[in-house]
């Protein structure tokens, strides 16, 4: 999985004609989609890791729309999530946006509009992947590091010197400078300033 | 007597006075210019005449009243007078009844008649038969050409004292049709307004000789007699009978006439020519029989004078309508209602008042009819109109659930045609474009469907009995309600009959009672916790009685308590939010207004069925 793979579209929506004609929209500008009768059937092949975003119905039998975003927060998925609805009114849209839609949007809507709206939010859950990409990568070189060198390493970030970190640590400078050495390495970073920046992005 | 007549001897009774007749015609005034005027005569009708008869017979009829031999006898005395004086005729008589009379006029059989006055004034009148000289008999004292009658009952009898006493009494006459024995004293009671034969306990007639009349009514076996006129005179002359032991009723008194009577005079039996012989001949017959006197030779009592007025005797008949007055059945219908006018006005008013209750209470029962036919027809427009009132309530109730269904064919068709544009932009070849253009079509059309239906749904126009197909309205029902159903998560499970028959029904209307239902239905299940949301609709034939088909819509809520069961069909009893709690109130009045029922039931395992039965079509609607 990589952020740079070609993106896949999903469609949930109880209603063939909607459902067909999105898909089929969404495919002449080049992007995969997947069309889904219901919740349950997208949840049956749910996978987030792929660059992409869900165009959801809100009502439908079963699991409606809303239920189905809040099913996706509890999985923590990245995947945005557009709402599409044929009688959208103010509570149900305020209910969307709070719990993380990327957008609300009412059909039939324009086109441009529509289609502007999947290929943001393509770009957003590539960057959201790529951050994750990114941290997770973060996390496997902290995961590198000793105990002392994360002490270290933590310490550094919050701009103390040799001296005050051999003396809170209880151990001698010389040492202090080894670990810090080996932090800088395995963290593939030349200056403390960007240490101090990965550190707090990894969200230790 | 009758030797020598022959019916050919007739016409030539007139070459017979060519023959010399007036050379023996003795002693009279007028013989000379008669003479002259009979051989000019019989010159003209010489060249008819072409064989003269040595003897030819006058025939002279007479009604033979009391038989053939009592009349020959009687009228003896004026045949024997005439003999005498024309020595060169065969005087012939021949007697005759009333019916005989009337055929031998008719077929000129006879020269001369005597007869009695009724029967004259008929012969006079069909066979143009004219009197001659009229007859005198000799009475009590003088002679007279006049019959009249007398009413008369025993003077002992203290309650018969006038002729309206005679009422319920009964009537002695010789016959009917006696002329001074019973026509006569019958005309006096007309006068009186007494109908003998109505009016009267009974009429009897008695015969001849007219004495027995007389005798009857002294031994009491009638209460009143009508005789001849004088009869009572000539018997108490003889010693028979004493005066005084009579009342005459009504008595009449007439100058010249002395007899006791009761009516008017008539005049006696007259002697008459029949049409054909000759004027000549009769006047001369006439003469002679003037001549005749009671006291000449052979006269025996009998003599004849100057013809009197028959008027009186028409006039007679006229009002007792007989002889030539004899009613037809429809104259006496009209102379019935005559009489009894005062009562037939009665009857008639009942008649008319009965045909004006009558024609009343037809009018009445019509206008009444009309009425009530008005007023079920304005309840039937005042249904038909809450009814659509209704329906663009539920309509608006709806909307939501039918715009979604109306916006989703729109979006998809506006998601095919700007993709194609798109695609037509970047060059793409047609052929790609056959699939979105073929899906925009495919959507529109349902589209359509979805407007149709609501419209077919909503119209107001006015909805005649039409054939329908119970599954066909069930089925566009719940497709107008399917976003509504497929939001509130309802599974339809559809258990129609097939080949159910025909319903003779308003179709928006009966479509209208299953949309209210499913709506009903959708509504309880909103408040439904947990279970699947089931919607069951089924059409059966009834099974109690299959003249009807019976629609169920059963829900799987959490039905009605007893209370509200029971109200569920009443107005603005809805624990709805939303609409205005008619819709079931107006479907009972729907399915009511079609002959049909419909119920209300919980399940037994839950939920609530509502079930109503139409009749089905027998065809035999207008």
């Amino acid at each position: 999985m990589s952020t740079t793979d070609a993106p896949l579209i999903h469609v949930v929506d109880d209603d063939e004609g909607m459902r067909k004609s999105l898909c089929w929209l969404i495919a002449s500008v080049g992007l995969e989609c997947r069309a889904h009768v219901s919740a349950d059937a997208f949840m049956a092949g749910f996978n987030d890791k792929r660059p992409g975003c869900l165009l959801l119905d809100i009502r439908m039998p079963g699991l409606s729309g809303l239920d189905l975003q809040q099913v996706l927060q509890r999985l923590n998925s990245s995947l945005p999530v557009i709402f599409l609805t044929g009688h959208g009114d103010v509570p149900m849209a305020a209910r969307a946006f709070k719990a993380g839609a990327f957008d609300f949007l009412e059909k039939p809507c324009n086109d441009q509009v529509l289609l502007d709206r999947v290929q943001e939010a393509v770009a957003e859950h590539r960057r959201l992947l790529a951050e994750r990409d990114q941290q997770a990568e973060l996390r496997q070189r902290i995961n590198a590091l000793t105990d002392r060198e994360r002490q270290v390493a933590e310490r550094v970030s919050c701009g103390l010197r040799n001296k005050e970190i051999a003396a809170d640590l209880g151990i001698s400078q010389k040492t202090v400078e080894l670990h810090r050495h080996n932090v800088m390495d395995k963290m593939q970073v030349d200056s403390v300033a960007a240490l101090a920046r990965i550190w707090a992005q990894a969200d230790t | 007597m009758r030797a020598g007549h022959t019916d050919a001897a007739d016409p030539y009774i007139m070459c017979i006075g060519d023959n010399g007749t007036c050379c023996i015609w003795n002693g009279h005034l007028m013989r000379a210019w008669r003479w002259i005027f009979l051989t000019l005569f019989g010159i003209v009708l010489s060249g008819i005449a072409s064989i003269a008869a040595p003897t030819a017979s006058l025939t002279i009829g007479v009604l033979a009243w009391r038989g053939d031999e009592k009349a020959r006898q009687q009228w003896e005395p004026t045949r024997a007078t005439l003999q005498a004086a024309f020595p060169e005729y065969n005087i012939v008589l021949r007697p005759i009844g009333l019916k005989g009379m009337e055929a031998a006029l008719a077929a000129q059989e006879l020269d001369f008649f005597i007869t009695n006055p009724g029967n004259y004034i008929e012969m006079e009148q069909r066979y143009g038969a004219s009197r001659l000289v009229t007859l005198e008999s000799v009475r009590v004292g003088a002679p007279a050409a006049s019959v009249g009658a007398v009413i008369v009952s025993r003077f002992d009898r203290p309650d018969i004292r006038t002729l309206a006493d005679l009422r319920g009494k009964t009537l002695l006459g010789v016959s009917h049709e006696a002329f001074g024995g019973f026509q006569i004293g019958w005309g006096v009671l007309q006068q009186a307004g007494i109908d003998p034969f109505t009016d009267m306990a009974g009429v009897t007639f008695a015969g001849f000789p007219l004495d027995n009349i007389v005798t009857q009514v002294v031994n009491g076996h009638a209460d009143v007699g009508t005789v001849r006129a004088c009869l009572l005179e000539e018997m108490a002359q003889e010693g028979r009978i004493e005066m005084d032991d009579f009342r005459i009723l009504n008595p009449q008194h007439v100058d010249g006439f002395d007899c006791a009577l009761s009516s008017p005079l008539y005049p006696n039996w007259p002697f008459a020519k029949a049409r054909q012989t000759n004027h000549v001949l009769a006047k001369r017959v006439a003469v002679a029989l003037l001549e005749m006197s009671p006291q000449s030779k052979g006269g025996a009592g009998q003599s004849w004078t100057i013809p009197l007025s028959y008027q009186p005797v028409t006039e007679l008949f006229k009002s007792l309508h007989i002889g030539p007055y004899t009613l037809s059945a429809g104259q006496v219908f009209r102379e019935f209602l005559q009489r009894n006018k005062g009562w037939f006005l009665l009857a008639l008013a009942l008649v008319i008042l009965a045909a004006l209750h009558v024609w009343h209470t037809e009018f009445l029962v019509f206008k009444r009819t009309r009425q009530l036919k008005e007023s079920q027809e304005k309840a039937r427009l005042r249904l038909a109109e809450l009814a659509h009132v209704s329906r663009q309530t539920t309509l608006g109730e709806m909307a939501r659930g039918l715009a979604h269904e109306i916006n989703q064919p729109l979006g998809s068709i506006s998601n095919y045609a700007a993709g194609s544009v798109r695609m037509i932009k970047n060059g793409v070849a047609s052929a790609q474009l056959e699939e979105p253009l073929r899906e925009i079509a495919h959507q529109a059309e349902h589209a359509g469907r979805v407007l149709k239906r609501i419209r077919g749904f909503v119209d107001n126009r006015a909805s005649p009995r039409e054939k329908a197909d119970i599954n066909a309205l069930l089925t566009e029902a719940i497709d107008l309600l399917g976003a509504e159903l497929r939001q509130a998560d309802i599974t339809v499970q559809s258990r129609l009959a097939p080949d159910l028959p025909q319903l003779s029904v308003d179709g928006v209307a009966i479509e209208q009672v299953a949309v209210n239902l499913i709506r009903n239905a959708t509504e309880a299940m909103a408040h439904q916790a947990t279970g699947p949301r089931i919607l069951q609709v089924t059409s059966e034939r009834d099974k109690r009685d299959d003249t009807r088909l019976r629609v169920t819509i059963r829900d799987s809520g959490p039905g009605l308590d007893a209370d509200a069961l029971d109200h569920i069909f009443e107005p603005f009893n809805s624990d709805k939010s939303s609409g205005m709690g008619l819709g079931l109130s107006i479907s009972h009045s729907i399915i009511e207004s079609h002959g049909g029922m419909i119920y209300a039931d919980n399940n037994p395992d839950g939920g609530l069925s509502i079930s109503f039965t139409l009749p089905v079509d027998q065809g035999n609607h207008e």
